[in-house]
């Protein structure tokens, strides 16, 4: 059991280098959603990307480039659509009989969102609300050869967000994710997860961030199992945030979720030792980083590539 | 229906019909219930969490047996694992004090 929390103590941050990241046209922002990086703001997500892979590789993670769409025949073997059907977004097609009289609408002037609703296909397939339940599913049935397997990938990832509640690279519905995914015999997975967690906090250091490593739980929805796996996250400390302060609010740039054998079970997936595997993953927000990096060390690409280039020792 | 959870809904319902449950009936519900679901002895003060006697699958079942049969919802305020450490815990936060 951690002693929680662990304090990050960093210079103050300044909410107006985001603002002049932004207002400097290299992220734009359209209705409250990031429509576009460029310039610094995309070498920027690049840089962390790439220390967010040489942790993985610290760790002998193989790579992996997963689909945006994820079958709903894989998140229904976990309990998906009972913990967070409120965040799920779906991906369909225009019914084959709908077809014409679309078009037709279409070129009476009908408006496009009213004239799709009621002529779409029952969805087979979801937009990724995260990246580890490809991994799971890539390993189904499978027995692993080793003590422990870590896979790492980038992904978009959807949910659900009120419009109003949208703040470009703090909460958006489309958003970029980049996890590590620590799967074998439980001691292997909980101290690679430990040697995660160190790593990261270190990095968070060096990059002069300011803040907290806290005890979280997924906003689950209103359902009884919700309540119940509210309280067991806590209960088990089985997920761990880390919140930074950007100067005008604080934000979750990386979740350490422990899943015991959950996952195990339900893809299921045999340790090298024949029994369950326990899971973890380790999740980046990309663009919540972006926001906490350029807070604490300037919109200037020259403050934050030293910043980050002293974090990649870490990684290292 | 014949799952647990619409078992309990219909014992819960009974209860309501037949009148109101006392914190002290409660307990003794809710411990013949976790004797069962665990397989093991259990007192009023044994920690649920600490030990290990309770796993999610379990916990799941615990908080459908404590909700059906008290008839509530546990609020957003109770939501942790303070209130659940042992049977006694749980009847003094869900249903101490009131008639249930």
């Amino acid at each position: 059991v951690l002693k929680l929390p662990i304090e990050l103590d960093g210079p103050p941050p300044v909410a107006a280098h985001v603002a002049e990241l932004i207002s400097g046209g290299d992220v734009v922002v359209s209705g409250n959603q990031v429509v576009r990086l460029g310039g610094a703001a995309l070498a920027l997500q690049r840089r962390l990307l790439s220390v967010f892979r040489s942790l993985a590789a610290g760790l002998e993670a193989e790579e992996r480039a997963y689909p945006v769409l994820i079958p709903a025949a894989v998140l229904a073997r976990t309990d998906y659509f009972i913990s967070f059907p409120h965040q799920a977004t779906v991906a369909t097609h225009l019914q084959e009989q709908g077809l014409e009289p679309f078009v037709q609408a279409m070129r009476a002037g009908g408006a496009p969102t009213a004239e799709l609703s009621g002529r779409l296909d029952a969805p087979e397939q979801l937009l990724s609300p995260a990246v580890c339940y490809h991994c799971y599913a890539e390993l189904s049935g499978v027995q692993l050869s080793r003590p422990l397997e870590v896979l790492t990938a980038t992904g978009r990832c959807f949910r659900r967000e009120d419009a109003e509640a949208c703040l470009p690279l703090a909460r958006q519905r489309e958003f970029t994710m980049h996890e590590i995914v620590l799967l074998g015999r439980p001691e292997r997975v909980t101290a690679a997860r430990e040697q995660l967690l160190g790593r990261v906090l270190e990095l968070a250091r060096r990059v002069g961030l300011r803040g907290r490593v806290v005890q979280a739980s997924d906003p689950f929805y209103g359902s009884v199992e919700g309540r119940a796996r509210s309280v067991l996250q806590q209960a088990g400390q089985l997920k761990l945030e880390l919140v930074v302060d950007c100067g005008d609010r604080e934000i979750a740039i990386a979740s350490f979720n422990r899943h015991e054998d959950y996952f195990g079970r339900a893809f299921s997936i045999e340790s090298d030792e024949g029994k369950p595997i326990h899971t973890s993953c380790i999740a980046f927000g990309v663009d919540r980083w972006m926001r906490a990096v350029v807070a604490a060390r300037g919109a200037s690409p020259a403050a934050w590539t030293e910043a980050l280039s002293a974090g990649s020792e870490v990684a290292t | 229906v014949d799952t647990p959870y619409a078992k309990l809904k219909a014992f819960q319902e009974a209860l309501v019909q037949q009148g109101v449950l006392t914190p002290r009936e409660f307990e003794t519900r809710l411990l013949s219930h976790l004797r069962g679901l665990c397989g093991a002895d259990i007192s009023p003060e044994t920690h649920l969490f600490s030990s290990g006697l309770i796993n999610s699958l379990k916990f799941i079942e615990l908080m459908v047996f404590v909700e059906t049969t008290l008839g509530i919802r546990v609020p957003n305020s109770r939501l942790s694992a303070e209130f659940f450490q042992t049977p006694r815990v749980i009847v003094d936060t869900f249903c101490a004090g009131k008639p249930c």
